[in-house]
């Protein structure tokens, strides 16, 4: 081999042994990221399902502050609900009423869903810099303390119940179409929030009501899920009627369940209150409760 | 030239060692990552049946209330036909402590005269297996007594 064939030969061995440690270092480097980030967000879930254990645990009402390093999102989807953290999609098997990407400091708070019996826990996240208006006026103060007074207690710092709303997000307690939510209450616990661009949704507790305010039109798909959880717990209480003593008459109690599967608006709020009452009338025939 | 030659094949031969020190360096970072990943994953999981552990007493399937308050009890007549889905591979289990009765699983003839609740099993036989428990109070609607019990979960890796 002539010495300039040898050169060429050794310059292109090097070329070639260059590109391959090129290669191999950007695909590390690639991969490398990939498992960072997956600890990232693995490390992150797990942060929040301890955060949502406590709060459960909580003989308070209040909320947590958590610090998330990287955007988070909640999407519900009528098959599942998952957790965009870092791109990356978890499913999770809590109802979490958030709204757009949540990043650094938030706040998660959490009010169980009941008609008249518990259905499932809302947890809430907002983030720190989100703050709300709760905006009465001279004929409606009282009410609207009443409504809100449990979504003070969860997110003190954030929420002002007032009739000189200064905070980002202001909701109003009668028609107003230039507000982002107005809420029309029907009774204590209930009635209809509308949303701006004219879309609106029922609520039956408090739970609801705030779990739309934070995450306006996204709360229709984990009020569906709520709804399919209720059914669950339907279904549990027919049977626990099923093993119940047959000399307390429990028919009504079980003709009611049986229409809450299927019904909505005022006429779910009315059954709920009738079967509370029932419910109440078997202490007096010493018979076991239901719920 | 010779020299210059020979300086040229050792600096190719160093490079070589060198790249593949390098890509076994690479690669075990690589490796102690993926592993510590995969370790995460199994924290998570022994996490998750903790939190399982903590909240399932409070689910209202599960969960004795009374005029629609919540008491922390569990409610035997709701998990006597009770069947949880979609947990992994887990068993759960409520068992009575104490008074103690009979050892054998519940169903409606034989209740309340037995000791074990089965609300959850997926079984892998395979692996190790992770159990975790809490005591538990058992609320009896039909007598309206509250006697000992234990919730268990195994999980399966």
């Amino acid at each position: 081999m002539s010495k300039k064939a040898e050169i060429q030969f050794y310059l292109v061995f090097v070329l070639i042994a260059g590109a391959i440690i090129l290669a191999f270092l950007v695909s590390f480097g690639l991969k490398f990221k990939e498992v960072q980030e997956e600890k990232t967000t693995i490390r992150v879930l797990n942060n929040l399902e301890s955060s949502f254990s406590e709060l459960q645990g909580s003989q308070f009402q209040t909320s947590t502050s958590f610090r998330l390093p990287v955007d988070m999102r909640v999407v519900c989807t009528p098959t599942e609900e998952v957790l965009l953290i870092n791109g990356r999609s978890l499913k999770s098997d809590n109802l979490i009423f958030s709204l757009g990407n949540l990043n650094e400091e938030v706040l998660i708070g959490f009010s169980p869903d009941k008609l008249p019996f518990k259905i499932t826990n809302f947890f809430y996240i907002i983030k720190k810099t989100d703050t709300y208006s709760l905006v009465y006026d001279n004929s409606n103060e009282e009410v609207v303390r009443e409504i809100g007074k449990d979504f003070k207690s969860y997110f003190p710092d954030n929420v002002e119940i007032t009739n000189d709303p200064k905070n980002k997000i202001k909701v109003y307690f009668e028609r107003n179409d230039n507000a982002d939510i107005y809420v029309i209450p029907e009774t204590e616990e209930s009635g209809k929030i509308y949303f701006r661009g004219g879309n609106s949704l029922d609520y039956y507790n408090r739970a609801m009501l705030y779990g739309a305010i934070i995450s306006r039109e996204n709360s229709a798909c984990l009020f569906e899920k709520a709804d399919k959880i209720r059914l669950d717990v339907i279904s549990s209480y027919r049977n626990k009627i099923s093993h119940l003593p047959a000399n307390c008459n429990y028919n009504n109690l079980l003709l009611n369940f049986q229409k809450m599967e299927n019904l909505s608006g005022k006429e779910l709020v009315d059954t709920a209150k009738a079967l509370e009452k029932q419910n109440e009338a078997l202490l007096n025939e010493n018979c076991p409760l239901v719920f | 030239m010779k020299k210059a030659q020979s300086q040229i094949h050792e600096s190719i031969i160093v490079i070589f060692i060198f790249s593949i020190i390098f890509a076994m360096a690479l690669f075990g970072v690589y490796r102690y990552n993926t592993l510590s990943v995969q370790g995460i994953q199994k924290d998570i999981e022994e996490s998750r049946s903790l939190s399982l552990l903590n909240n399932l007493p409070g689910s209202p399937l599960i969960q004795q209330s009374e005029l629609g308050n919540e008491k922390e009890a569990v409610d035997t007549l709701k998990i006597l036909d009770l069947e949880l889905n979609g947990l992994g591979f887990r068993t759960i289990e409520i068992t009575q402590t104490y008074p103690e009765v009979d050892k054998v699983e519940c169903n409606s003839d034989n209740y309340p005269g037995c000791n074990s609740y089965i609300i959850y099993n997926r079984v892998r036989q395979t692996g190790n297996k992770n159990v975790v428990s809490i005591p538990v109070s058992l609320y009896f609607p039909l007598t309206k007594e509250v006697k000992v019990g234990k919730l268990t979960i195994t999980t399966y890796e």
